[in-house]
């Protein structure tokens, strides 16, 4: 009697297996899958590279170039989805893609490559074009006029106004 | 490559777990990988693939060499897991070498292997079908979809009137100064 219970069972209930590899899966909502990138969108800020767990997301300055480099390597990343909830633009965002099987280690990486602003005094790259256009929309105008002198030119151009500008007056 | 069966060792090399509890869930019932000809094996002299999940620690490294070896070629290597493929969130701790791309450095050096075909399988830890369609792609059955994205940001018309736009409106206010030029006290005496 028992066994035909489970059998009448397992014929009431049918085939379970998925036929996966043949026919494409629809994952959960809430799923996170591959990060990736918008370069269109990113203004090469730094915050995901500071909040990544296992610096799976790099940003570096070429400064012979003068691009700033957002490097990501999937081959690190944990799928916390913390960049995506730092990220000012919401250039980043984790997809349901999770098919990321590759060959080569080679195939894992995703480059952002960011025009720099030279410094209009030392001629040091410090900062992207996108990120301080983003930056300078929030300053008030009269802020602006050193926006394109790098950190230490412009605490020496600040000293000196206050040491030999007439009027005298803070900039 | 492999056009028939593939036999898979599935060895923790100082992985947390995760993984290997995803690399049991391919065998139930929902997704059945035993129509697909895997099967796991007791011993790496009867594998064709073995199965890597861990960022290969300084103690299990030994371990990890000798069942490497005793693997017969051809074979291949399943790297699961981000801490295979580049170390994951302990890439550059002392314990760790630092996922398979370290070991084959080593191998290299110290015995003269060749490093094998590899399939990288990113994930923390991969969805149970990653793996199955990691072992599609061993078997030609799925083409590979990942690939390297590089962008370069070119400098168009629209960001230099931007900039000239927000210099505009400086110079509308009355807090814009005029450019001081700082002169010492021997400029100054040539001049005159």
């Amino acid at each position: 009697m028992g066994r035909f219970k489970l059998i009448t069972k397992a014929i009431s209930i049918g085939r379970v297996t998925e036929k996966y590899p043949f026919v494409p899966l629809e994952v959960p909502e809430g799923f996170r899958g591959k990060p990736v990138i918008d370069p269109e969108k990113c203004i090469g800020c730094t915050a995901c590279s500071n909040a990544c767990p296992p610096q799976a997301l790099q940003v570096y300055d070429d400064l012979e170039s003068g691009v700033r480099v957002v490097h990501l390597f999937i081959g690190r990343c944990i799928f916390c989805a913390r960049c995506q909830d730092v990220c000012p633009t919401e250039a980043i965002k984790l997809t349901k893609e999770f098919e990321l099987a590759t060959l080569s280690d080679e195939d894992l990486h995703q480059i952002v490559e960011l025009q720099m602003v030279r410094c209009e005094e030392c001629g040091k790259p410090f900062d992207t074009f996108r990120h301080l256009l983003y930056t300078a929309k929030e300053l008030q105008p009269w802020e602006r006029e050193m926006m394109f002198l790098c950190p230490e030119c412009r605490a020496k151009k600040v000293s000196e106004k206050l040491i030999f500008g007439k009027g005298g007056g803070y900039v | 490559m492999f056009e028939k069966s593939l036999w898979v060792f599935h060895l923790n090399s100082g992985g947390c777990n995760g993984c290997d509890i995803e690399v049991l869930n391919i065998f139930t019932p929902r997704q059945d990988v035993e129509r697909l000809g895997i099967k796991l094996v007791g011993s790496p002299r009867h594998a064709d693939a073995i199965a890597f999940t861990g960022p290969v620690t300084r103690e299990c490294l030994p371990k990890v060499i000798e069942a490497f070896k005793a693997v017969p070629e051809p074979k291949i290597v399943l790297a699961i897991g981000s801490c295979a493929c580049g170390g994951g969130i302990w890439y550059d701790t002392y314990a760790v070498i630092g996922g398979v791309k370290e070991l084959y450095k080593i191998l290299k050096e110290e015995y003269g292997i060749e490093p094998p075909t590899t399939i990288y399988i990113p994930g923390c830890p991969p969805k149970p079908e990653a793996m199955i369609y990691a072992v599609g792609i061993a078997r030609g059955l799925v083409k590979q979809k990942q690939k390297k994205e590089i962008y370069i940001e070119e400098l168009d018309e629209k960001t230099k009137d931007m900039i000239e736009i927000l210099f505009e409106e400086a110079r509308g206010t009355r807090h814009f100064l005029p450019q001081i030029i700082v002169k010492t006290s021997e400029e100054s005496k040539n001049e005159s």
